[in-house]
């Protein structure tokens, strides 16, 4: 088990550091980062000041490389817009972000798992076809108009919940629900798939012969196998909500790490958006990580 | 047979199933009964109904499937009427069942211990100690190495043999009164198949335990069998004790099954085994006449029409046929003699 | 199984089973009925067809010309409430631009975005597919890492940046979808090809000396075709909803082209009192990705029920 999570460790690193290069290319690609920095009024000649002030002038791998070398020193740079370590703002707006996110998720799978069961147990009846509707419908919301429903109608017509900010917790239930609901359509069908699948297995038919109680067999024996898939697509979405923060933070104004991330990215700070790229990517590989090893200790095939 | 002695009475057991094509009779009028400490060998080919007629005594078939009988009765227990809640507590406790295929039957996320310990403690009211000696106890018995170790391990750790003796363990650890074994050796070596028979039997007797066992295997059936019923698309077409069925087979079904077994010394070397011609007929809407006429050499118009009954020969020897068993009996011989 | 030996049964009458005679006619009924069946599939087609029938006749249908402002007729109300104006049916945002001529050629913004991104992301996600899963090994290796480093790219944020820095057009938007949003493409492809590569067919039309291009033309992606619509029609709803979040966040479609996703964020100052603004195209956005959903969903059950997920 120690090995297999060494492994998937240094795989895990080496992708990270992987993504921040591909994302610094990227960006480098689409546009002389010294031209944005110089902003709309800047002449040729401040974006040469520009470029000589950041190192841009350098070859990419250099600049890259002592952007790395900065990082591994926890030096994440120092944000143009702010005049601040970069590393001091993200870490209140990732708190607002991660609780966000964990909210988030836990409402998803608190509310998908049950209604994936349920529809895989009654498979083919009035509520499987309810579950799945109400997965098509999710699946099919823009993430921002829903959000804006949800302020029209607890907010501004039933003026029952804040619309911007985050001091209470009043303020993260709309954004809970928002970004969960994002979430729940592929974790409600994945969780029907595999319950429908491992139901139908010869040790589940085993379980009933030997005259194990339905409810047992559901939420013990079949869950355990069914949910192994469910672990991995609940990191994986958790990445993907984080990313997708940014809509939902805008909306309702939540100063958290993507909207900070799309607004440095129109002040072209640099500097911030790279951190950020790289945090957010981190966030994923460390999850996807964890939920391997999660899944080797749910299902001992795999740690072979 | 006294009734009391009578452990398990079947009459009329159909289940049928609605396909997109049409109901499917799976199983059909199926009727047999069984005494206490009794084998009984349930043969047939694949997709006669077998399994689905075992499946069916426990209440464990498809949800797609309904299941009707006329008595469907175990000890003084009426099944058809029992709660489903009652019925579970049936099962793995008086009535187990094994399956064929040992390699998927065993929860891969679990330990052998957590499996086999649950269904006790589901059963009676035990500590996890008292559950886990009781395991113990019986992997010793089922010939199980190193038990205490075992307990610990999980399913694909283990060979398809240890699987399908733990499953073993597993259905008797509350101590059944019936043991319905679905072709649970086919899946397996043949030396590991005499091993397992050879357990099953003996635990049998230990436990005064009555056992239903399915197969597709003559050879087997002469070697375990108190009585024999013989199933053909879904229903019984003969039903003896073992000695007679082998002896004195009087379907032609039967007949043509013990025909094409190769016997030592009188089937001649190098020649082909003879083999019952043509395909099982479909199971799907209404039926009338014998199933079994297409492929069957003494065929005559009348089999075509109307319900063949089931009729005994004597007492305990039933078949389904509208000859009658002289004829039949010439009839075997005839076809004997032409192929020797 | 016809014995040769005689006398073993009678041989030559063998009992077909059921149905064969009668079978051929209604196959064919039933292949149809299967799609009938799928309602949601139905339903998803048509609102599909109706929607991109009124982008095509966009130019006909559109009372006005969706980038006229009228300042004197600036937030007129729709016509199911008060105040409003049966010349602008769906009313006129903050600027005078008729909502409905607006909704109508936005359409054509958000299905050529989609449908273009689309096919640029198969391109790039089939070919890494097909390469990874035919060769294996160190190729697999590295485009599987790829793969994984897409996944874990934000990339919304990516996209944000790329536009930013590119500037906004029509054209840069596709771009920067198409090279974002492959990965689902090349993971099927990938995994099915993998799967293929050992079928017996493809093993013999090696034999037969095919080079590996032609052996994937004409055996490998004949076969996935059917997975590779589903997946098609699921990416260009992604590609829409995306494209509209890109534009709600400022940095999409440029204005005045109308998109979807800006008005609904144009709509947003006025969320107060004329809420509208914001529901009208996210509805149709919703309708539209819905269809698409329905359809591609519809086209899995009927192709490949056991892959449901």
């Amino acid at each position: 088990m120690l090995r297999y999570a060494v492994r998937r460790l240094t795989s895990a690193l080496l992708l990270a550091l992987f993504v921040s290069f591909l994302s610094y290319v990227l960006i480098y690609a689409a546009g002389d980062p010294a031209v944005a920095l110089a902003g709309e009024s800047g002449t040729a000649a401040d974006a040469e000041r520009m470029r000589a002030a950041y190192g841009l002038d350098q070859p990419i791998y250099v600049q890259y490389g002592r952007w790395v070398w900065a990082v591994l020193h926890g030096n994440f740079g120092r944000s143009l817009y702010f005049d601040q370590p970069v590393s001091t703002i993200l870490f209140g707006r990732f708190g607002i972000t991660m609780t966000l996110g964990i909210s988030a998720i836990v409402f998803a799978l608190v509310l998908s798992l049950p209604l994936g069961i349920v529809a895989a147990r009654w498979q083919g009846t009035v509520i499987d076809h309810l579950v799945r509707t109400i997965a098509v419908v999710g699946q099919a919301m823009p993430t921002f108009w829903f959000a804006l429903l949800l302020v029209i109608l607890l907010s501004v017509t039933y003026p029952i919940l804040p619309t911007s900010g985050s001091e209470t917790w009043r303020h993260f239930v709309m954004p809970t629900i928002v970004l969960g609901y994002f979430a729940m359509p592929a974790l409600m069908r994945l969780t029907r798939s595999g319950m429908i699948q491992v139901l139908d297995a010869d040790y589940i038919r085993t379980a009933h012969a030997m005259g194990i109680p339905g409810r047992r067999v559901l939420f013990r024996y079949a869950l355990r196998n069914a949910v192994i898939p469910v672990v991995s697509l609940s990191a994986a979405q958790f990445g993907y909500m984080l990313a997708g923060s940014v809509v939902v933070e805008t909306v309702f104004a939540l100063h958290g790490a993507g909207l900070l991330a799309s607004e440095s990215i129109k002040r072209s700070d640099l500097p911030t958006v790279q951190a950020l790229v790289l945090c957010f990517s981190m966030i994923y590989v460390v999850l996807t990580l964890a939920a391997d090893l999660v899944n080797a200790w749910l299902d001992p095939r795999m740690r072979g | 047979m006294a009734e009391a002695a009578r452990l398990l009475e079947v009459k009329d057991l159909s289940v049928d199933i609605a396909t997109a094509d049409g109901v499917l009779h799976a199983v059909r009028n199926v009727g047999f009964s069984l005494n206490r400490s009794e084998t009984l060998c349930i043969v047939g080919e694949s997709g006669c109904g077998k399994s689905l007629t075992a499946l069916a005594l426990m209440g464990l078939q498809p949800h797609r499937a309904r299941r009707s009988a006329s008595i469907l009765r175990f000890d003084d227990v009426d099944l058809l009427t029992q709660s489903p809640k009652t019925m579970r507590r049936l099962r793995g406790d008086r009535i187990s069942m094994i399956f064929q295929e040992p390699m998927t039957s065993l929860n891969p996320a679990f330990t052998i211990g957590d499996q086999i310990i649950d269904v006790l403690r589901q059963h009676r009211d035990v500590s996890t100690a008292q559950a886990r000696e009781r395991a113990l106890q019986l992997f010793d018995r089922v010939g199980i190495s190193a038990p205490q170790s075992r307990l610990r391990q999980y399913p694909h750790e283990l060979s398809g043999g240890l699987r399908q003796r733990m499953l073993i363990a597993m259905a008797l650890m509350c101590g059944p009164d019936l043991l319905l074994a679905d072709e649970p050796t086919t899946a397996l070596d043949v030396t590991i198949q005499a091993e397992l028979l050879r357990l099953l039997a003996e635990l049998q007797s230990e436990l005064g335990m009555a056992m239903i066992f399915i197969t597709h295997d003559l050879g087997l059936v002469s070697r375990i069998a108190d009585r024999v019923v013989v199933m053909y698309a879904g229903e019984v077409v003969e039903s003896a004790p073992v000695e007679n069925l082998f002896e004195d087979p009087l379907h032609p079904y039967t007949q043509g099954l013990l025909a094409c077994l190769p016997v030592p010394g009188s089937t001649p070397r190098m020649g082909r085994l003879p083999s019952i011609p043509g395909v099982v007929p479909s199971l799907i809407g209404a039926h009338t006449g014998c199933s079994f006429r297409d492929r069957c050499a003494f065929a005559v118009d009348a089999c075509a029409t109307g319900e063949i009954s089931i009729g005994s020969a004597d007492e305990r020897h039933e078949y389904r046929c509208l000859r009658t068993p002289m004829e039949n009996r010439t009839g075997r011989r005839r076809l004997q003699s032409a192929r020797t | 199984m016809h014995g040769s030996i005689p006398g073993c049964g009678v041989d030559p009458m063998t009992a077909l089973p059921g149905k064969l005679s009668a079978e051929f006619p209604s196959r064919m009924r039933a292949g149809l009925a299967r799609f009938w069946r799928h309602r949601g599939f139905v339903l998803g087609l048509a609102l599909l067809s109706v929607i991109v029938l009124t982008a095509v006749l966009a130019p006909l249908l559109a009372p006005h010309d969706p980038y006229e402002q009228n300042l004197l007729k600036r937030l007129v109300t729709p016509f199911w409430m008060e105040g409003s104006d049966p010349a602008y049916p769906l009313g006129t945002d903050q600027l005078g631009r008729d909502l409905l001529s607006r909704l109508l050629y936005g359409a054509r913004v958000s299905l050529s975005i989609g449908f273009a991104a689309m096919l640029m992301s198969a391109v790039i996600g089939v070919t890494l597919g097909v390469l990874a899963g035919y060769f294996g090994g160190r190729v697999d290796a590295t485009i599987s890492f790829l793969i994984t480093a897409r996944l874990a790219l934000p990339v919304i944020l990516v996209a944000l940046a790329v536009v930013a820095l590119a500037g906004a057009s029509l054209f840069i938007v596709i771009l920067v979808l198409g090279s974002l949003i492959w990965d689902r493409f090349a993971l099927v492809t990938r995994a099915n090809v993998q799967q293929l590569r050992s079928a017996e067919f493809v093993t013999a039309a090696r034999l037969q000396g095919l080079s590996p291009l032609q052996v994937v033309l004409r055996e490998i992606l004949p076969n996935i075709v059917n997975n590779l619509i589903v997946i098609a029609t699921l990416e260009v709803a992604g590609a829409i909803i995306f494209e509209a979040a890109l534009s709600f966040l400022g940095l999409g479609v440029p204005p005045p082209l109308p998109s979807w996703g800006r008005m609904v964020a144009e709509g947003k100052s006025e969320i107060l009192f004329d809420p509208w603004l914001i529901t009208i195209p996210g509805t149709m956005l919703f309708v539209l990705v819905l269809a698409i959903n329905l359809v591609g969903d519809g086209l899995r059950d009927i192709t490949a029920p056991e892959s449901r997920n």
